[in-house]
C-alpha cells in the first residue's frame, strides 16, 4: 500500500512538472503579411560623427543625407488594434512564464527600384531634371544608433530587402546620401521607390538651403 | 584565528606525506621542482619615424619604445634522471588575464669536470604584449577626416610564438647551481585583425581600414641563465631561491595586409605593408622561491 502511495506520489509531482512548460506561451506566430503603403522623407544631419535627425531644411553642401521611411501606416495591427486598447482597461490577462512574442511581418510586395533626380542643379555635371540614383548611396537605420562603416549602395539595400521579416510593425528606414558636395545655394530632389506589383510611391524631399 | 590556523594546518598535514612520499618514490634521481616567481619584462624596440603606413609595432605599450611589464610566473620542472629536465611555466601580467606558457626539454649531454657541464635544450614560448592606441596614427595623418569613429580605448593584445633550439652550460655546486644558455630561435606574432573606421567631418564621406596582421616567422637568438640557491636541503625535500633571466633578440617587423573601403564595400583597395625590420628584443627578471622534492 505504501509502495502504490509513493507511486501515486511520484506520478503526481512528474505531471506537476509537466504543467509548468505547458503555461509557456510559445512564440511559433505566424507572420502577418502588408503592403507599405507610405513614403516619408525626413532630413538628416550627416556632418558630425554620427547622423542625427535636422530638423532644419539646413545642409553642409558635403553631407546632403535623407531618411526614407516606408510604411504600411496607417497599417493594420491586429495585436495592436482597438481591442487591446479595450481589453487592457479590464484586468490584465495572465499568461504563466509567457513570452513577449514580437508578431513577424512579411511585406505583400518588395522593393524593386530607388530613382533619384534632382530639381536643381548640383554641379557642373549634374543638372537639374537629371537621374541622380547613382551618386546617392544608402544605410539602413537601426533603433539605436547609426550602423558603422561603410555605406551600401542601393543595389544592394533593394536586395536586402526582399523576404524581409520585420516585427511588430511593417516599417523599413534607411538613409541616402549624396556622394558629391553640392556647389549650389539650393538643393531638392525627387524620390521614387517602386515595388513588385509595380507600385510607385513618390515624394519630394523639402527644399534644402546649402551651407557653404 | 584558531579555525583558519586549523584549516591550514589541514592542508599542510595533507601535502607533506605527498611530497615526502613523492620524495620516496624518487630514488633514483628523480626529481620535481616548483617555483613562484616575480619579476619584470622589458621589451625594446625602436621607434620608426612616421611613415605612409602604419607601423604596429611603434604603438608598444608604453608608446616610447620601452615596454615595461610585471610578470608573475609559476614555474614546474621534471627531472626523470640524471640526463633530461622538463620545464613548464606559466605567467599572468597584473591584469591577471594575459597568459604566457613557455615548455622547455634539456638534455645533459657531457660532464666537463665534477661541477660543470653541458647540453643542449629546446623550447616554445609565447607570450603576451599589448599595443595600445595604434588609431594615433591616423588621427595625427589623416586630418581631413576624422581618424577613427571609435572613440572606445584601442588595446590589442600581441602574441609573440617562439621557438628555439640552445646550447648550455650548467653548474652544478652543493647549494648553488646555474645554467647558461644561447642559441637560434624563430618568432612569429600571432595575426590579428582590426579595423578603423572614418567620416569626413562636414560630409558624407566614409572610410573604413581593415588590417590583417600576417604570420612571418623571423629568426631570433634565444639566451637565458638561471640561478638557483638551495637554502634547506633534506633528503626529502629542498627549499632555495631561484632567479630567471631570458632574453629574444632579433631583427623584427609586423607585416599586413591593408584594405581600404571608401563610401561602399565595393571596389576595395588591399595591398601588403611590410614596415621596415628594426631591432626588438624582450627581457625578462624574475626571482622567487623554489621547492625541490
Amino acid at each position: 500500500m505504501k509502495i502504490f502511495r509513493k507511486v501515486l506520489f511520484i506520478l503526481l509531482v512528474a505531471n506537476i512538472i509537466r504543467i509548468v512548460p505547458g503555461c509557456i506561451e510559445d512564440c511559433d506566430l505566424l507572420p502577418v503579411y502588408f503592403d507599405f503603403t507610405s513614403l516619408q522623407i525626413l532630413n538628416l544631419d550627416n556632418s558630425g560623427e554620427w547622423e542625427v535627425e535636422n530638423t532644419t531644411d539646413s545642409m553642409q553642401a558635403a553631407a546632403i543625407a535623407f531618411e526614407l521611411v516606408i510604411s504600411d501606416y496607417p497599417g493594420n495591427y491586429p495585436h495592436y488594434s482597438a481591442a487591446d486598447i479595450f481589453h487592457s482597461f479590464g484586468f490584465k490577462s495572465s499568461h504563466a512564464m509567457s513570452h513577449d512574442c514580437s508578431q513577424p511581418m512579411i511585406a505583400n510586395h518588395y522593393l524593386t527600384d530607388i530613382r533619384i533626380a534632382t530639381l536643381y542643379d548640383i554641379n557642373a555635371e549634374l543638372h537639374a531634371g537629371d537621374d541622380v540614383t547613382e551618386y546617392f548611396v544608402g544605410q539602413f537605420s537601426t533603433n539605436t544608433s547609426p550602423v558603422s562603416g561603410v555605406y551600401l549602395d542601393l543595389a544592394t539595400i533593394i536586395a536586402q530587402m526582399k523576404n524581409k521579416v520585420y516585427y511588430d510593425f511593417g516599417v523599413e528606414a534607411f538613409g541616402i546620401y549624396l556622394k558629391p558636395e553640392v556647389e549650389t545655394p539650393q538643393s531638392r530632389f525627387v524620390i521614387s521607390l517602386t515595388f513588385s506589383d509595380n507600385r510607385i510611391l513618390t515624394d519630394t524631399t523639402r527644399l534644402i538651403h546649402i551651407l557653404h | 584565528m584558531k579555525r583558519i590556523l586549523f584549516q591550514i594546518g589541514c592542508v599542510v598535514a595533507l601535502l607533506l606525506p605527498g611530497v615526502y612520499s613523492v620524495s620516496a618514490q624518487s630514488a633514483d634521481n628523480q626529481s620535481f621542482r616548483l617555483g613562484l616567481q616575480f619579476g619584470g619584462r622589458l621589451i625594446h624596440r625602436e621607434l620608426q619615424p612616421l611613415t605612409e603606413n602604419l607601423d604596429f609595432l611603434n604603438y608598444l605599450y608604453g608608446g616610447n619604445g620601452n615596454s615595461a611589464y610585471g610578470v608573475l610566473r609559476l614555474g614546474f620542472s621534471f627531472t626523470p634522471n640524471e640526463r633530461w629536465t622538463f620545464d613548464a611555466g606559466l605567467g599572468v601580467f597584473s591584469d591577471l588575464f594575459s597568459s604566457q606558457l613557455n615548455v622547455q626539454a634539456a638534455r645533459y649531454i657531457k660532464a666537463i669536470s665534477s661541477s660543470w657541464g653541458w647540453g643542449i635544450m629546446s623550447g616554445f614560448e609565447v607570450y603576451p604584449q599589448y599595443i595600445d592606441e595604434y588609431n594615433q596614427f591616423h588621427i595625427q595623418k589623416e586630418v581631413e577626416l576624422i581618424g577613427d569613429l571609435d572613440k572606445n580605448y584601442r588595446q590589442q593584445t600581441l602574441y609573440d610564438l617562439g621557438i628555439s633550439l640552445r646550447p648550455f652550460l650548467r653548474y652544478t655546486g652543493e647549494k648553488l647551481s646555474f645554467t647558461f644558455s644561447a642559441g637560434p630561435g624563430l618568432n612569429a606574432f600571432k595575426p590579428f585583425e582590426v579595423k578603423i573606421m572614418q567620416k569626413k567631418p562636414l560630409g558624407n564621406l566614409r572610410r573604413e581600414i581593415r588590417y590583417e596582421t600576417s604570420f612571418k616567422p623571423l629568426a631570433t637568438v634565444h639566451s637565458g641563465a638561471e640561478f638557483s640557491y638551495t637554502f634547506y636541503q633534506s633528503e626529502a625535500v629542498s627549499f632555495g631561491l631561484l632567479a630567471k633571466a631570458e632574453l629574444i633578440a632579433g631583427i623584427r617587423n609586423l607585416p599586413y595586409s591593408q584594405t581600404i573601403l571608401t563610401w561602399t564595400a565595393e571596389n576595395p583597395l588591399t595591398e601588403t605593408i611590410h614596415p621596415d625590420k628594426t631591432f626588438y628584443s624582450k627581457a625578462d627578471l624574475t626571482g622567487g622561491v623554489f621547492v625541490k622534492f
